[in-house]
């Protein structure tokens, strides 16, 4: 077990490396510069400006002297908002995607793994058709238009919650729902999917000839089994739902972390960037890290197949 | 089943938003969360228009949009009009202490200095040695800024300028406290000299405005409470305002939503401001083949401004040929047909239509876009040439330009100051800032300096007049349309006040 973290943690480490260098100069070589704001800015002050902020020393030297700032764990401070450090940033912004991504998480998989195996037990019959048209739909309906929708009918037309902005639990519902539709469907059809295949396996019928009550058999045998392969998409999908859904942030005006990685993108705000970047992956490394662990503590079969290589 | 349905009809009835109204508050949408508000630092639309409510300049504007006193008291200036001798009033900063001149000493002083990452300076150019301390060339002790006591400001300039004192009402000009160091830290221990205070401040969400307690003309303010509410997309800003959580949209703090224009043209509330601009193409003329001047007068007559006029702006921005808005603007002068002048420009250039590649450079906002369609088929009519169209995000765009790296590209311009020469100043040196063509023509230049040293107003302005006369027939330029503004007020709220250059001012507003 201890080398296996160990190995884990390596690559982890690796791979964070690989998406630092990778983005410092894929970010380099988008064209502009955070100074560029404005047409009308004389050529000698953009200049003065590039000289102060280093932008004229050769682009390896700014790689290595911002690996350095980062290895001493100092992200450095936003070029383009006055006074605002990155890590300032994130710990405004994270806190809101932080909340948004867990209610979502919790509302797709309470829901997606009912719904699954609700449809998996009603397999081939009307409600299982039902599902398999509400699952069409979700899983084609982009988020944009979700919230649009959502926005328009539930705090326009009937006024029924706040339009936009992140002040109450109130402000946080459409969003949540905005953001948890598509995991949820897919949970929903994932776990379906597994039931059935369950459900047709040959220790089913032994267990039900040996007079188990279907209810114990459905929840501790099958769902169980059937869950695994959720863990695996639950991992990746956590992290894009927690850093934050550009859109649904900008349509319900979510001060959260998306909005604040594609503004810095679109403004060439350096230091912002690669901030996120890194703190995102991060997280994402920690949660796919996690879920092997998970893997690994749920699913004996892994630990026997090790024991048998 | 029944007990669940109960529940959840209860749980939305009290999901139910209930907006009560005070009326001394006030909530208006803003589309970008302003990147400083620091005003020596302070760069175009996107946040000065907060730091008008939280400053206040020597001069402002009143009521009746008339430049008036601010902090200052009284100006006098010299015979050779070269000397401003400000007496400022008894005002104090929001944490009780005097506003001073040194602070305005200090403040110009900063800006100017050239280690202060500032990018609006040339706002004091024509101040002495200004530009040259901000190079470097001089120390900032020889710039003509100097507080000759606690109210009194001396400025000495190299030239007469006209539109100085109008210049003192915006930003770069504002003082800050004294104190500049804290503008690194957050902002609730600003000292502000403007109507409002800043309050709270979450990022990327709002900002919450107070009545500055020691505001000196604090009994004109009605508002107690200004709540800029941060919100990226113009629909969700115009969602907001049609039920009612917000009272003010639109102009230069948040654009209304360009595909919303047809129904909000038909709203009884949607206000229309000019605004001193220009939205107008630039030319390459140092490339093939705008180097030609009748192929540049060809493009610019084949476009159909009577269109893009009632398609885009809806007749809100008024279609024209000159760059400086005025009553008789789009005059045609022309005798030619474009398709003529284009026959002639080949025949000079020596090569055939087949061989004009033109590329078409513009910036991704919606009605950009769609200007672009347009001219494209404009073109493709009157002349028979099909021009690559060129989309790009506003930083490429701008690199693009400054490399000059076009043809020909699309560029709007809004002063702040309402005067024809700050339009006209874009041209006037050949490595000017914003001269982007780098056109060059000594009558020209030679006309603006007449217009500088001329004290008549009327002969100045027909100077001006004279030298715009000149740019429109080397035909560097093709002008379109004048710049406006549109927003959408709460019928309530009065007295919300326009300034020429788009700025929204809120300090006498009220509810009736």
């Amino acid at each position: 077990m201890i080398a296996f973290v160990f190995k884990k943690f390596i690559s982890m480490a690796l791979s964070l490396f690989f998406v630092v260098t990778l983005t410092f100069f894929f970010m380099k070589a988008i064209p502009g510069n955070p100074l560029l704001k404005d047409m009308s800015i004389p050529k000698e002050i953009t200049d003065s400006l590039m000289v102060q902020y280093g932008f004229k020393k050769p682009i390896t030297e700014q790689y290595f002297s911002y690996l350095w700032q980062f290895l001493s764990g100092d992200f450095g401070k936003s070029l383009v908002h006055e006074g605002r450090s990155v890590k300032y940033i994130i710990k405004e912004g994270f806190p809101v995607s932080l909340l948004l991504g867990i209610q979502s998480l919790a509302v797709a998989i309470s829901i997606g793994i009912g719904a699954g195996a609700f449809a998996a037990v009603k397999n081939k019959k009307w409600q299982d058709h039902c599902f398999t048209l509400v699952y069409s739909l979700g899983i084609s309906m982009p988020s944009f238009l979700i919230a649009t929708l959502l926005q328009y009918f539930f705090s326009m037309k009937l006024n029924l919650f706040p339009t936009a902005n992140f002040d109450t639990f109130n402000h946080t519902i459409l969003p949540t729902i905005s953001l948890a539709l598509l995991p949820t469907v897919f949970i929903a059809k994932l776990t379906r999917d597994n039931m059935v295949e369950m459900l047709q396996k040959p220790f089913v019928k032994f267990a039900l000839s040996k007079g188990i009550s279907p209810r114990r058999l459905l929840f501790s045998h099958i769902l169980r089994n059937s869950l695994l392969p959720i863990v695996g998409y639950v991992g990746p999908m956590s992290v894009s739902v927690i850093t934050g859904s550009f859109v649904v942030e900008k349509i319900f005006g979510i001060p959260g972390l998306g909005t604040w990685l594609i503004s810095s993108i679109l403004s060439r705000d350096y230091p912002v960037i690669m901030g996120l970047t890194i703190f995102i992956s991060t997280f994402l490394l920690l949660v796919i890290f996690i879920v092997d662990i998970m893997y690994y503590i749920i699913d004996p079969r892994l630990k026997l197949k090790k024991e048998y290589d | 089943m029944r007990k669940l349905f109960l529940i959840f009809c209860l749980f939305l009835l009290s999901c139910q938003s209930n907006s009560n109204k005070s009326s001394t508050r006030i909530k208006i949408g803003v589309s970008k969360e302003p990147t400083t508000i620091d005003p020596r630092k302070s760069f175009a639309n996107d946040s000065s228009n907060v730091m008008m409510f939280l400053y206040d300049g020597l001069m402002r504007f009143n009521k009746e949009k008339k430049l008036c006193y601010g902090l200052a008291q009284k100006v006098d200036i010299s015979e050779d009009k070269k000397i401003y001798t400000f007496t400022l009033r008894e005002a104090k900063w929001s944490d009780g202490s005097p506003i001073t001149a040194f602070d305005f000493e200090n403040s110009w002083k900063t800006v100017l200095n050239k280690d202060f990452p500032s990018v609006y300076p040339h706002k004091f150019y024509m101040i002495e040695n200004a530009k040259k301390a901000k190079l470097g060339k001089v120390s900032l002790d020889k710039v003509a800024i100097q507080a000759l006591d606690n109210r009194t400001l001396q400025v000495k300039l190299n030239n007469p300028c006209p539109y100085f004192l109008e210049q003192l009402a915006y930003n770069v000009t504002f003082a800050v406290h004294k104190d500049d160091s804290y503008f690194e830290i957050e902002p609730d221990k600003l000292a502000f000299s403007g109507p409002f205070i800043l309050e709270d401040w979450r990022h990327n969400n709002y900002m919450i405005l107070k009545k500055n307690p020691h505001y000196w003309d604090k009994e004109e303010v009605k508002i107690e409470e200004i709540m800029l509410n941060i919100i990226d997309s113009p629909i969700t800003l115009l969602n907001l305002f049609e039920s009612d959580e917000l009272d003010f949209i639109g102009g230069i703090l948040s654009p209304l939503p360009y595909v919303a224009r047809q129904a909000l043209n038909e709203s009884e509330i949607l206000k229309t401001t000019p605004s001193t601009g220009t939205v107008f193409l630039e030319f390459n003329h140092e490339k093939f083949p705008f180097s030609n001047i009748n192929i540049r007068r060809a493009f610019s007559s084949a476009i159909d401004r009577v269109s893009i006029e009632k398609n885009i702006c809806n007749y809100h921005g008024k279609k024209t040929r000159r760059l400086v808005p005025s009553k008789d603007s789009f005059s045609s002068i022309t005798d030619k047909t474009p398709n003529e002048y284009l026959e002639i420009g080949l025949k000079e250039l020596g090569c055939k239509r087949e061989d004009l590649k033109v590329t078409y450079l513009f910036n991704d906002e919606e009605a950009t876009v769609e200007i672009a369609q347009i001219l494209q088929q404009n073109w493709r009519e009157e002349l028979g040439v099909l021009v690559k169209l060129k989309k790009q995000t506003w930083r490429n765009y701008i690199k693009n330009f400054t490399e000059k790296n076009y043809q020909l590209f699309k560029i709007s311009w809004v002063c702040d100051v309402n005067d024809p020469v700050f339009l006209l100043n874009i041209y006037r040196l050949k490595f000017g800032r914003s001269n982007k063509p780098r056109w060059e023509n000594k009558d020209f230049l030679t006309l603006l300096e007449r217009s500088d040293r001329e004290f008549d107003e009327n002969k100045r302005l027909l100077l001006l007049k004279r030298a715009e006369d000149l740019l429109l027939d080397e035909c560097i330029i093709a002008p379109i349309y004048h710049n406006y503004s549109q927003t959408l007020c709460n019928p309530n709220l009065i007295n919300v006040q326009y300034t020429q250059s788009g700025y929204i001012d809120f300090r006498w507003a009220s509810f009736k």
